[in-house]
């Protein structure tokens, strides 16, 4: 109870309430601005994070995540564009609703469904994230090596639709991981260590300058290539009624359910992401609203209920995805590797460790949530008129802004040290001209992220099971855990490698 | 040759090298690990080289059988990704010797004005470089006003003993108040100055619309890169300390 009290007072104060104010405000621009992801607003806000207090960092990091999650839905249904892809499933009919002049009701309706979908999983984050913690005290090295292979392999085969791609990266990403010292003899690990061992390069690569240069200045360079296209003009929309009345949201009780279920189990799956469960929720509203005698509109006829769904499970993927992230220390998706990368810097450690010493901040994490859920409620149906306006924001301005605040927000982690913040700015440039063309060339980012992530619990853990178990590899096959985590692994790859082949055959 | 074709060839290179760079690593052992059970500190970096050449082989001969659905950047949209590119680079390599505030400024004027021309022209040079200049020189005159405006609440909050007055936060905000007035009183002028022109050129040939489009594309970049510079910098600098290098300025 002192604990949950602690958690309430970080969250409950003006500081940090304004600042989880100040993050929904920025993720619903960046989320309903075509092209920006919460990934990229998580990775851009890193820098001012790291330098507030973990329970105010991450509440703010939380702000910007629902605040993009559910922004994405304004051009989805005012311009049939999805600002990201959490969104996809709401342009079929939000975009129809908007033709029928309903775009007031759309942007309402999808606003109450982020907040019902994110309200329903933060309860289940708050139910099951310390049950898994729990499990994870019978973790040894084995199990907690092979749950990082299976971070891993998961990401790397849902991320892309070709696995050897995927793959690919995330042995990149563990490379980049592996630069620096070597973590149990300290010796270095770098090329041409007589040249570069007294350069920043020793300490290895930082996770902040990797995650803003991979998700922020790869995607500003590929908007770039849209700057010619000119900017979409903001759409004269007449907006009128917002809300939809509650006896048309209570009958879809079953939608509402059933998408969030949906999409707190498809964030709960590492790697799997909110473009999944938008889909799968889809379908199921789909089917739903057609059964003979449903008293509901049919979903793809410019419905709410096709509104509804979507935004539902894509809200409800920010509690599930944060359920493995803080118990297992395995993210759900991009976002949440970004958001796990944030608690690492502070050095918050997920799993039992975090539940058992540190739960005013688990606390903390589970107010600022709630919080942010109320604000983005509150600010998307205040600003629902204003919405058109935002979607105006000219390219040539925005780029740049993303470009130099990038540079600038990786030399900040360092900002004392100014040759080792140079050192990070750089990084975070040749990796974003890396993801730029790993992006036009098709190839995931994530894994790389996931790689950069994983690679140290990995490789410790690898190390340290073989030596206990006195040298002999085969340990990983002795333990049951760990067993069921490689099967996992391998049924990922597998699956994976089915459904690509038959795909493939389907043409 | 096609992207998605480099790709490959880039990681399968990268791979040798890394695997080469593996193998001549220093094989270190965990302190306290007489028996060798460690698999030391070569294992994992060799086992990633390995898989990355594997698949980089695997996807170097598979992408020659992918159909190559390649999308071409015309010449104008490649200079501009080829600018974003390379002023990054620049900006990184004078950063310290610079500072932040001049080069903060240089590197968004210039951004912003190519990308508003949706192209790099020689024809935009002359203009472009005068409005380099006068972007620079604003940044520097709101910087001059934001530090002697906050010098001066610093002193008087002391003087007076309120924490209230010498706040970051206080002095950040007028700073922040007094750089809209700036750039407004600024925008003022620039319509001033245009209307006042317009009324004695009088009707508006083809050359002088092309002109005044420059003129007022120089002008958004010119206010844009100032007020962004300027919040940046109380935000990383005035606000949360980060020690942005000041280069050639020492006020």
């Amino acid at each position: 109870m002192n604990d949950a009290l602690v958690g309430f007072l970080q969250i409950f104060n003006v500081q940090t309430i304004l600042w989880i104010a100040m993050g929904e405000v920025l993720g619903i621009i960046l989320g309903a601005l075509p092209g920006l992801t919460a990934t990229m607003g998580i990775a851009l806000m890193l820098p001012i994070s790291f330098q507030l207090s973990d329970a105010t960092g991450m509440a703010l990091l939380l702000g910007v995540y629902c605040g993009a999650v559910s922004g994405a839905s304004i051009p989805a249904i005012l311009l049939g564009i999805p600002g990201n892809p959490n969104a996809i499933a709401t342009v079929y009919d939000g975009q129809r609703m908007t033709k029928r002049g309903l775009a007031g009701q759309a942007l309402g309706g999808a606003v109450i469904a982020s907040f019902i979908g994110g309200i329903g999983s933060l309860l289940l984050l708050m139910l099951f994230s310390p049950l898994i913690a729990q499990f994870t005290l019978m973790f040894g090295p084995a199990e907690k090596a092979s749950l990082a292979l299976v971070g891993l392999t998961i990401i790397a085969s849902v991320s892309s639709r070709n696995l050897a791609k995927g793959i690919l990266t995330g042995a990149f990403g563990l490379t980049i991981s592996l630069i620096g010292t070597d973590p149990f003899t300290n010796s270095p690990r770098i090329p041409f260590p007589g040249i570069f061992e007294k350069t920043p390069l020793i300490s290895g690569i930082h996770l902040i300058p990797a995650l803003i240069g991979l998700f922020g200045i790869s995607q500003a360079l590929l908007d770039v290539e849209r700057i010619k296209s000119g900017n979409i003009a903001p759409p004269q929309v007449k907006i009128e009624k917002i809300f939809p009345s509650l006896k048309k949201i209570a009958s879809m009780w079953r939608i509402i359910v059933e998408s969030t279920g949906i999409g707190a189990l498809i964030g709960a799956i590492p790697g799997t992401g909110a473009s999944i469960a938008v889909f799968l929720s889809y379908e199921r509203a789909k089917k739903i609203t057609s059964r003979p005698g449903s008293k509901l509109e049919r979903v793809g006829s410019g419905a709410l209920e096709g509104v509804f769904a979507p935004e539902v499970a894509n809200n409800a993927v920010t509690g599930g995805a944060l359920i493995p992230a803080l118990s297992l220390g395995i993210p759900g998706d991009a976002a949440t590797s970004v958001l796990l990368g944030a608690l690492l810097i502070k050095g918050v450690v997920p799993g039992y460790q975090l539940f058992s010493q540190n739960m005013p901040l688990v606390y903390s994490i589970f107010f600022a949530l709630l919080i942010s859920n109320i604000f983005m409620l509150t600010f998307q149906l205040l600003g629902v008129r204003m919405f058109p306006k935002v979607l105006g924001i000219p390219a040539p301005v925005l780029v740049p802004s993303i470009i130099i605040l990038s540079l600038i927000g990786s030399y900040a982690i360092q900002g004392q040290a100014i040759l080792a913040a140079v050192f990070d700015m750089g990084v975070a440039l040749f990796l974003g001209i890396i993801g730029y063309f790993l992006k036009k060339g098709d190839y995931p980012i994530a894994p790389i992220v996931l790689g950069l992530i994983l690679g140290g619990m990995f490789e410790e853990n690898f190390r340290r099971a073989v030596k206990l178990a006195r040298g002999n590899y085969l340990v990983f096959f002795t333990r049951p855990i760990a067993v069921a985590f490689i099967i996992l692994a391998i049924l990922s790859v597998l699956m994976t490698y089915l459904r690509n082949r038959k795909s493939l055959v389907q043409g | 040759m096609k992207i998605k074709r480099v790709i490959p060839l880039v990681f399968l290179i990268f791979s040798v090298f890394y695997l080469v760079f593996a193998f001549s690593m220093e094989q270190r052992r965990m302190i306290g690990d007489q028996q060798g059970w460690d698999p030391g500190s070569r294992a994992i970096p060799l086992g990633t080289g390995f898989i990355m050449l594997a698949f980089s082989l695997y996807l170097t001969f598979s992408s020659r059988r992918e159909k190559n659905e390649e999308d071409v950047l015309d010449r104008e949209t490649r200079n501009l990704v080829i600018l974003s590119i390379l002023l990054p680079v620049l900006y990184i390599t004078v950063f310290r010797y610079v500072g932040f505030i001049i080069l903060t400024s240089a590197m968004l004027f210039t951004l912003i004005f190519f990308y508003y021309r949706k192209g790099i022209f020689l024809s935009d040079a002359g203009r472009y470089l005068w409005g380099l200049i006068l972007s620079v020189l604003l940044t520097l005159s709101v910087y001059t006003v934001g530090r002697l405006v906050t010098r001066f609440f610093v002193r008087y909050g002391k003087h007076v003993s309120s924490k209230l007055l010498s706040g970051r936060m206080f002095t950040s905000l007028v700073v922040l108040i007094l750089l809209a007035v700036i750039l407004a009183v600024v925008n003022m002028f620039y319509k001033m100055f245009y209307k006042r022109r317009k009324g004695r050129i009088g009707n508006v040939s083809r050359s002088n619309t092309n002109r005044e489009s420059i003129d007022s594309t120089l002008f958004t970049a010119m206010i844009t890169a100032t007020a962004i510079t300027e919040i940046l910098y109380l935000v990383f600098k005035q606000i949360f300390w980060v020690s942005l290098a000041r280069g050639v300025i020492f006020w």
